[in-house]
């Protein structure tokens, strides 16, 4: 149930990354939807899962991208077990917590992708380093909007289950 | 504070590396190796396309690829449809304006029809009352040109007409004005002396005064207005139109406009005329269906004898 659903968070990050590259052709430069959602997969601790997902999200935006095959998938796939990790011994409580978990695994994206073009790829290509901030920011914002929006729902179905739960009335 | 913990109402503690970790059922070492082995074979995948640039690409690259190509093409199409929409509408705005503008150039036309209607009243009342035969309305046949030379001295036209119902020096006009008189008929072809050719003439008359006079081809896109006295009245900007009395090109067919006028050396005017028609512009002609005046009438000379 989890990787279906998954997978369809994947496949509306697809349209909407289709969508923004449509309207903005610099869009993927200034956001990475797929880094977005692996990371809000990976945070609750399932490092298999966030593994997994980083590996499959990856090599989606290694298709959606010009470069070589596999090279955004080795970066989430790091990324997606590392933010999982970091879960299990992370409890994030504030907003601000969550924020700095999205920028530093999109920091982290980043410089892996460099790092493994540096160290695989004849000739390397150096990103400009104001898109690389934007990117950051922009997953960074991205990530606590869609966490926020989490949270609050569970909070309020929560709320809703324990509302309906104390209305059972028996004997009447 | 909001703990994500509390809200879901389970409670997490940090596990041991060895237990399963995060509902997962697999155990943190077994992850530790799939991880190692999925990073291992990205590598090795990643390093085999560096070993051969250019190639065709992975199995896996072609899946991906073909799984999300019907996306983007859904995605790319809804778009484009979107954005056609929007045009549709912006080109709806504009063809309203222009039907808009359209209705009133109409409203403008049938007020001139039914005037004209009226005048055209008045004018058979009249010509019946002083006994004055009128020339009847010509009928036009329109036709295409399919070649023309408006650039040697000799200028001239080819159209594409149907042979039987055209003739030598029938007159040749556009919505314009006149462009000349058809001197050839061959099979479906009719060829036209353009009035700027320098053999071409034509009786005409200045609409404003009614001095007639004859225009003559410049030969380069020119008219002049020969036999137009030096006391006549003549100015700048007159209209010239046929005078319809050299038994080719009926009376009021507008010719050009009155560009220059110079003293010439004997009695008469040299009027510079600038037609109205451009033969560079005009692809759809009209040839006047007129008769021919009988070759009786024109024998039959006035007795010159007092």
């Amino acid at each position: 149930m989890r990787a279906l659903r998954f997978a369809l968070a994947l496949l509306v990050v697809a349209v909407l990354h289709f969508v923004g590259m449509q309207l903005f052709p610099w869009f993927f430069l200034a956001a990475d939807l797929f880094l977005v959602v692996l990371v809000f997969n990976a945070m609750d601790g399932d490092t298999l899962a966030g593994m997994l997902g980083g590996a499959s999200a990856g090599l989606l935006t290694d298709a959606l991208t010009g470069g070589p095959f596999g090279l955004f998938g080795i970066a989430d796939t790091i990324v997606g077990y590392a933010t999982a990790a970091a879960g299990q011994r992370l409890v994030i409580q504030r907003a601000s917590s969550s924020l700095l978990v999205f920028c530093v695994a999109a920091a982290a994206q980043q410089a892996l992708v460099l790092g493994i073009s540096v160290l695989i790829l004849p000739r390397p290509e150096v990103p400009d380093f104001r898109w690389v901030l934007i990117k950051v920011a922009s997953t960074g914002v991205l990530g606590l909007i869609l966490y926020q929006a989490r949270t609050r729902l569970l909070i309020r179905m929560d709320s809703w289950r324990r509302s309906r739960t104390s209305k059972v009335r028996f004997g009447r | 504070m909001v703990l994500v913990a509390a809200a879901t109402g389970r409670t997490r503690y940090n596990q041991p590396h060895e237990m399963q970790a995060g509902g997962s059922c697999v155990s943190e070492r077994h992850t530790r190796w799939l991880l190692a082995l999925l990073l291992m074979a990205q590598v090795l995948l990643l390093t085999g396309q560096v070993r051969k640039p250019g190639g065709e690409g992975s199995y896996l690259e072609k899946g991906v690829v073909l799984a999300l190509a019907p996306v983007a093409s859904l995605v790319a199409t809804t778009l484009d449809g979107v954005r056609g929409l929007g045009e549709g509408i912006r080109l709806n705005s504009t063809l309203k304006a222009e039907n808009k503008q359209l209705r009133e150039e109409l409203d403008g036309l049938r007020e001139l029809k039914i005037r004209d209607f009226g005048l055209q009243r008045d004018m058979d009342r009249i010509s019946e009352a002083l006994r004055y035969v009128r020339v009847a309305g010509v009928p036009l046949q329109p036709a295409d040109i399919v070649y023309i030379d408006h650039e040697s001295s000799l200028q001239s036209a080819i159209l594409s007409v149907e042979s039987d119902s055209v003739r030598v020096d029938q007159a040749v006009v556009s919505s314009s004005g006149l462009i000349g008189r058809v001197v050839l008929v061959i099979g479906g072809f009719a060829k036209v002396q353009l009035i700027t050719d320098r053999a071409a003439s034509v009786g005409a008359m200045i609409e404003r005064t009614r001095r007639q006079g004859m225009i003559r081809g410049g030969g380069k896109g020119g008219l002049a207005l020969d036999f137009v006295p030096l006391q006549a009245d003549v100015e700048e900007g007159d209209v010239i139109v046929t005078a319809g009395i050299d038994g080719v090109y009926p009376r009021g067919i507008p010719i050009g406009v009155i560009e220059e006028i110079e003293p010439g050396l004997d009695l008469f005017h040299r009027i510079s005329v600038v037609p109205y028609v451009d033969p560079g512009l005009i692809d759809q002609v009209y040839i006047l269906r007129t008769e021919p005046i009988p070759d009786s009438v024109k024998g039959e000379l006035p007795d010159a004898s007092p």
